[in-house]
């Protein structure tokens, strides 16, 4: 969760902005048609992002100091839930993937950056 | 190769149809497989037949799972034997067995210590426009696998394929270290037996290679295709997506074959609830080509294609009053996976993502195919600290909460219908663009 432009570029991907009351969604499309978006507070901080599409992005970019956390979180794999996808929930961040093969997915938060009044509903 | 056939083909007369199916063979790095017992015969057919059917076993894996601190035995994981050579040389040529079979995923990929030492040095690697070797990045949902790509002439039970393209996961040399943008997309680097709870896995989903368009544009999706110089994997090249020779992307295997090449159906015995420590059935390759595989399924459904912007191969499961437009039918997946905030977890430590239903509970979510056809979902959920005996390997009817979030999120669309609905059942998978029995690929039906 570092910035929208400086993921904008890493990513190549083509951005458009919406501000909806007290955020602003960011909409990257990648070149593999994948869609990742960034939610910003009034103060411009990244509060939220969301991934979809046929791969999986670069989350240790997108994701910052978050990544190691998840991937901690997610070391061993559960032998009798071998599919049991990566997540994380803590005070601090919310963090939830998922998918299949041709389609993965996922969830980002950060709780106390987020407007008043949020709910992960509107992450779409 | 092609001269070839008529010779493998007649030792699998003269041999018994074990031979053809899955055990023997050179194997110095695995233990093969025992042979069938309850084999079907083959229907006999027009000449020339080709042995359309091997055993698949569900058991406790191979004995590297159960090794050192980490131990453990597999569970509801389906495993094929399959035989690989050196192209052209029937004279160097392995057997491997716990390879899982999985209609989630799409190509042949070995770890690479149980391949053979002297076979290994004969495979060739699939080499690039610049003459580079290529590698291959796969992701699953929580894990990746990265290696080298290389040739051999493959086959199970007597089906062939000549110069087929695998990965072999967790290769030396130039592909000792997976690329960045490979292990970015986070997970578990799945590199060893251990870690990958298998010696491999051949998918057999709905599409005909593991990427498709996409790669054969130069980018990534769950799969990706590198340019392997000497300093190692980092660009991400373009493949074709040719389901046949010459092959650049791994090939979903059946849809190479020469015949029966237009899905598979995998026939399973029901599973008592507490479960057993061994099952056996058989996947038989085709739908509607020979006389053991005739579509006879009264629930056909067409599901989502390569084109898709949902992604290939699922269909609508409805399910608590949710259209969940991403669900699948998953051999590769040991578990039911689905969302229900109605019914109590599990509070053991091993068990803590999976469902602890006060009593045996039906549950009864409802497919809805691409073109309008319904079909039942239903099966009884069980309390896997209850129900499920501790020295199972296979058991029935339980579920996972795929999410720790809530409320569910936005994106969570899927209902994975894991092996256990596969018990008692002939579940056909037809592939992508292929004419299988009365209805045209890709879909499930059983």
């Amino acid at each position: 969760m570092t910035g929208v432009q400086t993921d904008r570029a890493h990513l190549a991907a083509r951005l458009s902005s919406t501000t909806i009351g007290t955020h602003t969604r960011h909409e990257m499309t990648l070149p593999n048609g994948g869609l990742v978006k960034e939610f910003t507070n009034a103060n411009g901080r990244v509060y939220a992002l969301t991934w979809s599409g046929p791969g999986k992005p670069d989350l240790r970019s997108l994701l910052g100091g978050y990544f190691d956390r998840l991937q901690a979180g997610n070391a061993r794999i559960n032998p009798r839930a071998r599919r049991q996808p990566m997540q994380l929930v803590r005070s601090d961040v919310v963090i939830q993937t998922g998918g299949h093969m041709g389609y993965f997915w996922g969830v980002a938060y950060i709780p106390a950056l987020a407007p008043a009044g949020f709910a992960v509903t509107e992450l779409q | 190769m092609r001269a070839l056939l008529p010779r493998l083909f007649g030792l699998c007369l003269a041999s018994t149809l074990a031979a053809c199916g899955g055990g023997g063979g050179g194997g110095g790095g695995s233990t093969p497989t025992a042979a069938p017992i309850s084999t079907p015969t083959p229907t006999p057919t027009s000449s020339p037949t080709v042995v359309n059917f091997t055993t698949v076993t569900l058991d406790a894996g191979p004995a590297a799972l159960n090794t050192g601190p980490d131990a453990y035995t597999a569970f509801n994981e389906p495993y094929v034997s399959i035989t690989i050579c050196a192209p052209g040389l029937t004279s160097n040529c392995q057997t491997i067995d716990h390879i899982i079979l999985d209609t989630g995923s799409v190509g042949l990929r070995i770890v690479k210590p149980v391949i053979n030492a002297s076979l290994m040095a004969a495979l060739p690697t699939e080499s690039d426009a610049t003459g580079n070797p290529v590698g291959e990045c796969y992701k699953y949902v929580n894990s990746y696998a990265f290696g080298s790509v290389r040739q051999a002439d493959f086959s199970i039970a007597g089906e062939t394929i000549a110069n087929m393209p695998f990965q072999a996961i967790g290769d030396t040399g130039v592909f000792a270290t997976a690329p960045s943008s490979c292990s970015s997309g986070g997970g578990t680097d799945i590199d060893t037996v251990q870690a990958f709870g298998a010696n491999g896995i051949i998918g057999v989903g709905t599409t005909t290679t593991d990427c498709g368009s996409i790669c054969q544009s130069g980018l990534a999706s769950g799969a990706a295709y590198y340019d392997c110089p000497a300093a190692g994997c980092s660009a991400i090249i373009a493949r074709n997506a040719n389901a046949t020779a010459p092959f650049q992307q791994l090939p979903n295997p059946v849809a190479a074959f020469a015949t029966d090449n237009n899905g598979t159906l995998i026939v399973l015995p029901s599973v008592a609830p507490a479960g057993v420590a061994t099952l056996t059935g058989t996947v038989y390759f085709g739908i509607g080509t020979q006389g053991n595989n005739a579509l006879t399924a009264t629930t056909i459904l067409p599901t989502t294609t390569s084109g898709s912007s949902r992604g290939p191969g699922f269909v609508t499961a409805t399910y608590n009053g949710k259209a969940l437009t991403q669900s699948f039918l998953d051999t590769g997946s040991n578990d039911y996976y689905f969302i229900d905030t109605t019914l109590p977890i599990c509070t053991q430590t091993f068990l803590n993502v999976f469902y602890c239903p006060t009593a045996p509970t039906p549950l009864s979510p409802t497919f809805t195919a691409t073109n309008g056809a319904t079909g039942s979902g239903a099966f009884t959920l069980y309390n896997p600290a209850v129900t499920t005996s501790g020295s199972a390997n296979v058991a029935p009817g339980l579920g996972v909460n795929p999410t720790l979030v809530t409320p569910p999120l936005p994106f969570a669309n899927s209902f994975d219908f894991g092996i256990p609905f596969f018990f008692g059942k002939s579940v056909y998978t037809a592939i992508e663009g292929r004419q299988a029995g009365s209805t045209q690929g890709p879909y499930f039906a059983f």
